[in-house]
């Protein structure tokens, strides 16, 4: 995996976009963790959220590097 | 939440207890504030920190975000830094298609800008919700990348890069903070705002029925429930950004908001015929009412109040349908004492009170199910699917569209002056009266949110002229650094807890970041200091003279406008065709009435009741229209009943167009004709039972609509818009 990606021209840091791409992805998981009332059991909603975003881009960002 | 008097031991007199309640009052109130300024320095020190260890250009733009985006619930935070991303974004594309498209034309780049920005503004006008603050992201943010870039236009793709860079670090920093650290969740929020909307709608039914409210209270109460039905969408979509099951409740949440708009329509419409039978001295149908109206707001207690959580108002709902068992036999009973006193015109008076009552017992049964099922299991919830209307703020056109030529005019006249004038800091001056004029176009007070912001802007200047060139140039390393500007930071921080001074604290807040600019290598040049702050303090005092020299009364909540459009929107009940007509048109006058009463100060002055007693008006003739338009549909195309209905839809359309005396009077004999033709058709008896019923429901309509045009606030607009068009054919 490159360090950098040439979008249109433009050089852009492949980590960026694989943060952009877990946030994307982050918001169905979140959708689905609020439908399905995950939420109701976690102590600390916000904190456990966060988390999913971390766990998210780092197994990402671990698969490509 | 805790209530704090619960808590409080059962001694008070003693003085460790007495000492247990003033801590825990403290950490009540005084403790949210604290938490709150703490949150915001962490997160702004965070964002500077970050910025100056990857060696931004301006770190001082990720502080100064994390100040805006600093509200005290993390919802509210969260939703307000999406959006401002989004802006910036959006902004920034629309620079660089702007610069690529005039390099080398500053007169053309400016006026490509100043149509960007009139768009953005009028959007940000029209929407008045968060959305609207994107809006204005996305207007300002392509001038401050824009105007720099007039003079090296090829450096106008980092400048761009730069700016989303510092924007998108400040609001990572304010996210992780505000909703990890001590969140105060904004769904708790709503669920107070929802258990209050209903409390005092059930208290304002009860009350009414037993007669112990007078006009004037009623009006203010009509006023209070549009604010807490706005303050309602408000809520929900701020709590919809933070972890928790809102999102998936919109559905029933919208449910709810339209069927108490709904509801409390039918309600007043109920009233109404009461009062203004009273008010005639015919207490014959009030007398026979009253047993119906006792037995219902009985109905609606729970002990001796209404129900205040979703729980209690199971017990409502199964009284509710104790109700309904009732109501035929109630209904029988009171036809049964009216008959034997009867005369023929107050029949007719009864008949439709009766109608009303019932339809109102329904409503009411459909909004305390969706209450009480609101804090269920999902899984259990109903699929009302589309079948709602979203409430959504709307301003009226011309005031959207004012507020974005304001802006534009106020660009280009600036831009040009700055061109012209050759003072390296005007270009501050240029953005800030920019970004000024497109955020104050959401407010009614524009001038005292400025001034607000102004005196924050001029307390900051000594405080941070002393914090740069007294302290920061002894100052080695950044532990040294926050030291030295936390103690100004946090004083201001705490102003903004409080709603008198938060304009002035935000403002203060702003101005210190701005003008401190901390670097990684700082420059410490007093003459720039005195330059770029004298520049932002006449940005906003041109922001200011913007608003009072460009059309000064076109702003939100201007009474005209408002009257306008709620006659406007009454007219396109005659002819639209569209689903969900009836919630549309609930939900846009409970939105026009938030702005009547958004524009107001102190109490509401002989004109805006009158506007205000026309939205009621105007509210239960929609809501007759519209009925008669869906009963109308029932009968054959040249049938006689159909014709006379359709004429008289056609009459009242034309008086909602041109509100004149004679149109008034042609609206008026339309319905008495159309009245007498159903009647005669009533009297032939050869019809069936549906058909006997439709044609009782369409008269119960037409005599509705016609104790509405006779109210004396409609007539009153027909002067009122007289006089205007008078004064314009004399000034013209």
């Amino acid at each position: 995996m490159p360090r950098e990606i040439a979008l249109f021209g433009i050089l852009m840091p492949s980590l960026l976009l694989v943060f952009v791409l877990s946030v994307a992805l982050h918001v169905g998981v979140d959708w689905l963790c609020g439908r399905f009332g995950v939420y109701r059991h976690v102590w600390h909603p916000a904190l456990f959220r966060l988390c999913l975003l971390v766990c998210i881009f780092g197994a990402l960002a671990l698969m490509l590097y | 939440m805790s209530t704090p008097a619960a808590s409080i031991p059962a001694a008070p007199d003693s003085t460790l207890g007495r000492l247990r309640a003033v801590t825990q009052d403290w950490i009540v109130n005084e403790g949210q504030r604290w938490i709150f300024v703490v949150k915001t320095l962490v997160a702004a020190f965070l964002a500077l920190w970050i910025a100056f260890l990857l060696g931004f250009d301006s770190p001082r733009s990720a502080m100064i975000t994390v100040f805006i985006v600093a509200l005290p619930s993390s919802g509210m935070a969260l939703e307000k830094g999406v959006y401002r991303l989004l802006g910036t974004l959006a902004g920034c594309a629309a620079a660089l298609a702007i610069v690529g498209l005039f390099p080398q034309q500053p007169m053309l780049l400016f006026l490509a800008l100043a149509i960007w920005v009139a768009l953005c503004t009028s959007g940000a006008a029209l929407m008045r919700n968060a959305r609207s603050y994107g809006f204005v992201l996305a207007g300002y943010t392509a001038c401050m990348i824009a105007l720099p870039a007039i003079d090296m236009p090829t450096q106008v793709f980092n400048l761009a890069v730069a700016r989303v860079t510092e924007i998108s670090l400040g609001i990572l920093c304010s996210a992780l903070l505000n909703d990890a650290l001590f969140p105060k969740h904004q769904s708790e929020q709503l669920v107070q705002t929802v258990r209050s909307l209903y409390s005092n709608f059930a208290q304002l039914c009860h009350d009414a029925m037993h007669g112990r409210l007078t006009d004037e209270q009623m009006e203010r109460l009509h006023l209070r429930f549009a604010t807490e039905v706005a303050a309602l969408e408000a809520n929900r979509a701020a709590a919809s950004f933070e972890a928790g099951d809102v999102r998936t409740r919109s559905q029933q949440l919208h449910a709810f908001n339209s069927a108490a708009m709904v509801t409390l329509t039918t309600f007043h419409t109920l009233h109404r015929l009461m009062q203004r039978l009273r008010q005639r001295g015919e207490l014959r149908v009030p007398q026979a009412m009253a047993p119906l109206f006792d037995a219902f707001s009985d109905a609606l207690l729970v002990t001796d109040t209404p129900a205040r959580t979703a729980a209690e108002a199971g017990m409502t709902r199964e009284r509710l349908a104790e109700f309904r068992q009732r109501l035929p036999q109630l209904v029988a009973t009171a036809r049964r004492d009216f008959a034997q006193q009867a005369n023929s015109p107050q029949q007719l008076d009864l008949d439709t009170a009766l109608e009303l009552m019932q339809r109102l017992q329904q409503e009411f049964a459909d909004l305390i199910a969706i209450y009480h099922e609101l804090p269920g299991r999902l899984t259990a919830r109903p699929e009302r699917g589309a079948a709602n209307w979203s409430y959504s703020p709307k301003t009226p056109g011309v005031i959207a569209l004012v507020a974005g030529l304001r802006a534009a005019a106020a660009l280009l006249v600036l831009a040009l002056a700055w061109y012209g004038l050759n003072w390296p800091s005007a270009g501050g001056a240029v953005i800030l009266t920019v970004v000024f004029c497109a955020l104050a176009s959401s407010s009614p007070f524009p001038e005292q949110m400025i001034r607000s912001t102004t005196e924050g802007f001029v307390l900051a200047i000594p405080f941070a002229f002393v914090c740069a060139f007294y302290m920061l140039n002894h100052v080695e390393g950044y532990l040294m650094l926050v030291l030295s500007m936390a103690p100004f930071l946090a004083a201001s921080i705490y102003a903004t807890t409080w709603r008198r001074t938060l304009g002035i604290g935000t403002g203060f807040n702003l101005m210190f970041a701005q003008i401190i600019a901390p670097e990684n290598m700082m420059r410490f040049n007093v003459a720039n200091f005195f330059n770029d702050s004298i520049a932002q303090i006449v940005g906003l005092v041109l922001a200011v003279l913007m608003f009072a020299l460009i059309l000064p009364e076109h702003r939100q909540g201007s009474r005209r406008h408002i009257a306008e459009a709620l006659w406007g929107e009454t007219l396109r009940l005659c002819f639209g065709e569209r689903p969900q007509m009836r919630q549309h048109f609930e939900s846009r006058v409970r939105d026009l009435l938030n702005q009547l009463s958004m524009g107001m100060r102190g109490p509401a002055s002989a004109a805006v009741r009158l506007t205000l007693n026309q939205a009621i008006v105007l509210l239960e003739l929609g809501h007759a229209i519209l009925d008669l338009r869906a009963l109308q549909a029932r009968w054959p195309a040249a049938h006689a009943v159909r014709a006379a209905q359709e004429n008289c839809i056609a009459a009242l359309a034309a008086y909602l167009r041109q509100p004149l005396p004679i149109r008034h009077a042609q609206a008026l004999a339309a319905t008495t004709v159309a009245a007498n033709t159903l009647r005669a058709h009533q009297a032939h008896g050869l019809i069936g039972l549906d058909e006997a019923a439709t044609l009782q429901r369409s008269l119960t309509d037409l005599h509705l609509i016609g104790a509405s045009l006779q109210d004396p606030s409609l007539q009153a607009f027909a002067a009122e818009s007289r006089i205007t068009e008078g004064s314009l054919s004399h000034a013209s």
